[in-house]
């Protein structure tokens, strides 16, 4: 049988992170309504909410996604952790919905709540019945305006989040990988913190750090609400108005973000060419090899997404045939992910071995295969291939109405225009071979990666660290 | 090629446009029944989208395999997509990849599915593509050594993966001495005796001899996949077609047994409490669905409310009872951090005997019902859900109605109903308690207080 999603999910995924990253800031013209091929009505608040409302009468359900622009980047060293920490809170009751309310309300209505984590956002959906909305829009707007972050609920949830900690990242080793390969190439930036928090910053922190995260970034004009569903927009914008219009926008916070977003803060200063190890409990060596990535919407990330798809994507892929579906195979798996952030980005491969398959042997190997895979893995036919799978997982990303409030409210944030969809496909289509062999060239072969694998062999004292480059 | 992107742009633009447009008025009435030569055909129109998604069913699955053979169901689905006397693994993947078209199977111990998706402009191409495979697959030994060879790292490293450990020796220790606590797809030791021979016999046996219905989702155009289904894949059904069933002797717990897996360095104890549930103890699904929820179905429900939001021992717990056409499985399952294990089950055991004892309000039983109810409809929001669902109504030869009349039958279900169905599924006399984690939790575990049954460390290696 299934089992349900978990709740107050962290998601650190790269498909979660690829598609929350953003590039600009919203300068919303006041009361502004556009409707246009989306079939969706949109409205900015005189406070700086932005509302989407995607109108879906098939059946009598609907989504609701409320993003805020803030992630463990605007964490600093002490406060790890306590963007992920304010989203569990966010659960726990508020002025008008006390502590056991919103969830009770939602479940015994039918609905479904969750939320998760990135670097660059937070984001709380529901899954409800269409009769519902009216009264998760007050809801929403509760917690928004009165949040109450008990004490009591703030020790046990840190409890909770503890045993999420552990099951993420202490006791996962694809999970452990993927921190410490962050860690290591966002080393000294905004990105280079664990969003779930460090052991040491998630003990300490008080309930007024977190209230004051909450004060700082829970805004309407740092918010974006997408609805989509059986709704009739005319009915529900002034329902939208009255509960969330009164909740006032936010003041310096705008200045606070720039300087915070400051490109300077996200210039990589990672020593590049670095090989990490550590232990974790998989008997067989995992590893990940990271170059420097481009940050979310320029030319370049679609670009790389597409050098990232030709090369790893599929069995039929140049790298599964490569390393895993060859006569003489050495990984069970390898992939390749161009990982999108809002002022940032990384490269990098997956892989894990074959049993009985010397690690020194294929590290060595694969580096200095490396510099091949823009010359070996990349034709007209492939780059063809690759589009029309993304044409593809579009179509089944808006099959639902939580992937259509999820994909506008995204767009919207990252491209300022909700209704990207269209253009995206236009740059994918207009990628040129050329274009992606000369992105190849410069990222696999005139750079070079951090490289940092997970074994049991290794050391267990997790500072053991070894730097062999 | 370009233009085909320019065109398929376009498409998706114009379904977006369309989905203010299209409604259906009473969702069962979208269901169509076709038969294809002797087959039965379940077909939804949906002109949302110029997609396709088509699911094969037969009826039989991995209780085919025989002693010496176990696993061959599972491979010989799983490696359709091998290679045949014409074509690599490589060139059949790239024909897939190249249309966006996804080729899946899925193997119960009672039924197995092969389920392919893609655009409908490609329809022709991609089904064609499938049915070469499905009668000229053959599975060579060299691609069929380095997938089990990837399979065998895989499953070595099990151990490193505590939660998806626990799935795969708690089930099969709760369904222990019954024909289904077999992995359908074997174990370590089996993957030696797979060759190219069996698993081409045994494809050739599900595809001649086994009973088939066809599940089928896209616009009008798609039905012209008929003339395919039944010439390229030679898809025939006659009343002899095997359907598969199984005489066995009932279990019964007599007392509730508590099984140790210890692993290297885990700082958290995964927990499952559960067992087999024989056939006649199958009842109504829909009642258990609302004894599940009210369980340990939401975040409302009576265990995360326990363990997680007042006690905080747990980021997740949740209840099921999963039930195949003869036997069925319950269960709960959770983890926490090592000092917590005792404590963890003691909650759980005294939530289930004060639910024994006490009953349930209706106020409770109200939230969970509203639950159930509200969510309903999600069911049919994506088509090719609906499909499984019909799918599996059809397996365990239940009528449609059970999905369409869900509100009225929970409605009349109570909440002595609902204490009675946890009573007797979850009762905490005869289950098995499965703790996988670091070996220093024995420890624990023997000084548990009160002792709620036998402890017995087991070695997971045995399981993999």
């Amino acid at each position: 049988m299934m089992q349900k999603n978990l709740r107050r999910k962290y998601i650190s995924s790269t498909i979660i992170a690829l598609i929350i990253s953003g590039c600009s800031t919203i300068t919303p013209a006041k009361k502004a309504v556009v409707t246009n091929a989306l079939n969706v009505k949109k409205v900015v608040l005189d406070n700086g909410l932005t509302v989407l409302i995607a109108p879906n009468p098939k059946l009598p359900i609907a989504s609701y996604y409320t993003l805020f622009d803030v992630g463990g980047r605007y964490e600093v060293k002490g406060t790890t952790g306590a963007t992920h920490f304010l989203e569990h809170m966010m659960f726990k009751g508020a002025k008008k919905y006390g502590p056991g309310k919103f969830d009770t309300l939602i479940e015994q209505n039918g609905g479904m709540t969750n939320a998760y984590t990135t670097n660059d956002s937070t984001v709380y959906y529901q899954n409800i019945p269409a009769s519902f909305v009216e009264q998760m829009v007050d809801l929403e707007a509760d917690r928004l305006e009165h949040l109450l972050l008990e004490p009591y609920s703030f020790e046990s949830e840190r409890k909770v989040i503890f045993e999420e900690r552990k099951m993420r990242y202490e006791n996962s080793p694809d999970g452990f990988l993927y921190l410490m390969m962050m860690k290591k190439v966002f080393e000294g930036t905004p990105y280079g913190q664990s969003v779930i928090g460090d052991v040491e910053d998630l003990s300490a922190l008080t309930r007024d750090q977190v209230m004051d995260f909450f004060k700082t970034y829970y805004a309407p004009d740092n918010a974006i609400l997408a609805i989509a569903g059986d709704v009739d927009p005319d009915k529900l914008l002034p329902v939208i108005k009255e509960k969330y219009g009164a909740i006032p926008h936010s003041s310096g916070l705008q200045e606070l973000k720039a300087k915070r977003d400051d490109p300077k803060n996200y210039e990589f200063k990672a020593k590049f060419g670095s090989e990490y190890r550590f232990y974790a409990t998989n008997p067989i060596p995992k590893f990940q090899a990271a170059f420097k990535g481009e940050r979310a919407g320029t030319r370049r990330a679609f670009v790389l997404d597409v050098l990232a798809n030709m090369l790893g994507n599929g069995g039929s892929s140049y790298l599964s045939q490569k390393y895993v579906r060859n006569e003489k195979p050495l990984m069970s798996e390898i992939s390749l992910t161009s990982y999108n952030l809002r002022h940032s980005g990384v490269f990098y491969f997956t892989g894990e071995l074959l049993e009985n398959v010397s690690f020194e042997k294929v590290k060595d190997q694969f580096a200095s295969e490396l510099k091949n895979f823009c010359a070996e893995g990349l034709d007209g036919r492939t780059l063809q291939k690759t589009k029309n799978q993304i044409l593809s997982q579009a179509y089944q990303q808006m099959k639902s109405n939580a992937g259509m409030a999820s994909t506008i409210m995204l767009y919207e944030k990252i491209f300022n225009d909700y209704n990207y969809g269209s253009k995206e496909m236009e740059i994918y289509n207009s990628v040129t071979e050329a274009e992606v062999k000369k992105e190849c060239q410069s990222i696999l072969v005139d750079s070079a990666p951090i490289f940092i694998s997970t074994w049991d062999k290794y050391p267990k004292n997790p500072t053991a660290l070894m730097e062999t480059k | 090629m370009k233009s085909s992107l320019l065109m398929l742009t376009t498409l998706l633009i114009s379904a977006f446009l369309s989905v203010k447009t299209y409604a259906t008025p009473k969702i069962e009435d979208s269901i169509k029944h076709l038969n294809w030569n002797g087959i039965d055909v379940v077909y939804i129109e949906d002109n949302r989208f110029p997609t396709y998604d088509l699911l094969i069913y037969f009826a039989d699955g991995a209780l085919s395999d025989a002693k010496g053979e176990y696993g061959s169901t599972d491979h010989a689905f799983n490696l359709v997509d091998s290679g045949t006397a014409k074509l690599s693994q490589k060139e059949i993947m790239d024909q897939f990849e190249f249309y966006g078209a996804e080729l899946n199977s899925e193997i119960t111990h009672e039924y197995s599915t092969l389920s392919l998706s893609g655009l409908s402009k490609d329809l022709t191409t991609t089904v064609t593509h499938a049915c070469t495979l499905l009668r000229e697959a053959s599975y060579p030994m060299a691609t069929l050594k380095l997938e089990l060879d990837k399979e065998r790292t895989g499953l070595q490293s099990l151990v490193a993966n505590p939660q998806a450990l626990s799935d795969r020796v708690f089930r099969e220790l709760s369904l222990a001495n019954t024909p289904y606590s077999y992995p359908v797809s074997g174990k370590l030791r089996d993957l030696d005796s797979l060759t190219p021979a069996m698993l081409r016999s045994k494809m050739d046996y599900f595809l001649d001899k086994v009973k088939k219905r066809i599940y089928l989702t896209g616009p009008k155009s798609i039905l012209s996949v008929e003339k395919i289904l039944t010439e390229k894949c030679q898809f025939s059904g006659n009343p002899n077609d095997y359907v598969r069933s199984v005489n066995y002797k009932k279990q019964k717990l007599n007392q509730t047994q508590v099984a140790f897996v210890p692993v290297p360095d885990a700082n958290q104890v995964q927990v499952k409490v559960g067992r087999f549930l024989n056939f006649d103890e199958i009842g109504d699904r829909r009642l258990d669905t609302l004894a599940t929820e009210f369980l340990g179905g939401g975040f409302t429900s009576v265990l995360m409310r326990e363990v997680r939001v007042k006690r905080g021992l747990t980021y997740s717990i949740n209840s099921y009872i999963s039930s195949q056409k003869q036997y069925g499985r319950s269960g709960i399952s959770t983890f926490t951090k090592n000092q917590s294990i005792n404590k963890l089950i003691k909650v759980i055991s005294e939530s289930i005997e004060k639910i024994q004892k006490k009953g349930i309000s209706n106020e409770d039983l109200e939230r969970s019902r509203g639950a159930i109810l509200g969510s309903h409809p999600f069911k049919f929001e994506s088509n090719r859900a609906f499909l499984s669902q019909l799918l599996y109504l059809d397996h365990i030869e239940r009528p449609y109605a059970e999905l369409f009349d869900f509100n009225n039958a929970v409605l009349k279900y109570n909440a002595i109903d609902v204490t009675k169905k946890i009573d007797e599924i979850y009762g905490m006399k005869n289950q098995i308690i499965f703790v996988l984690g670091d070996k220093s939790i024995g420890g624990e575990l023997k000084k548990m207080k009160p002792r709620v049954g036998k402890l017995r460390v087991i070695d997971y290696k045995s399981f993999i």
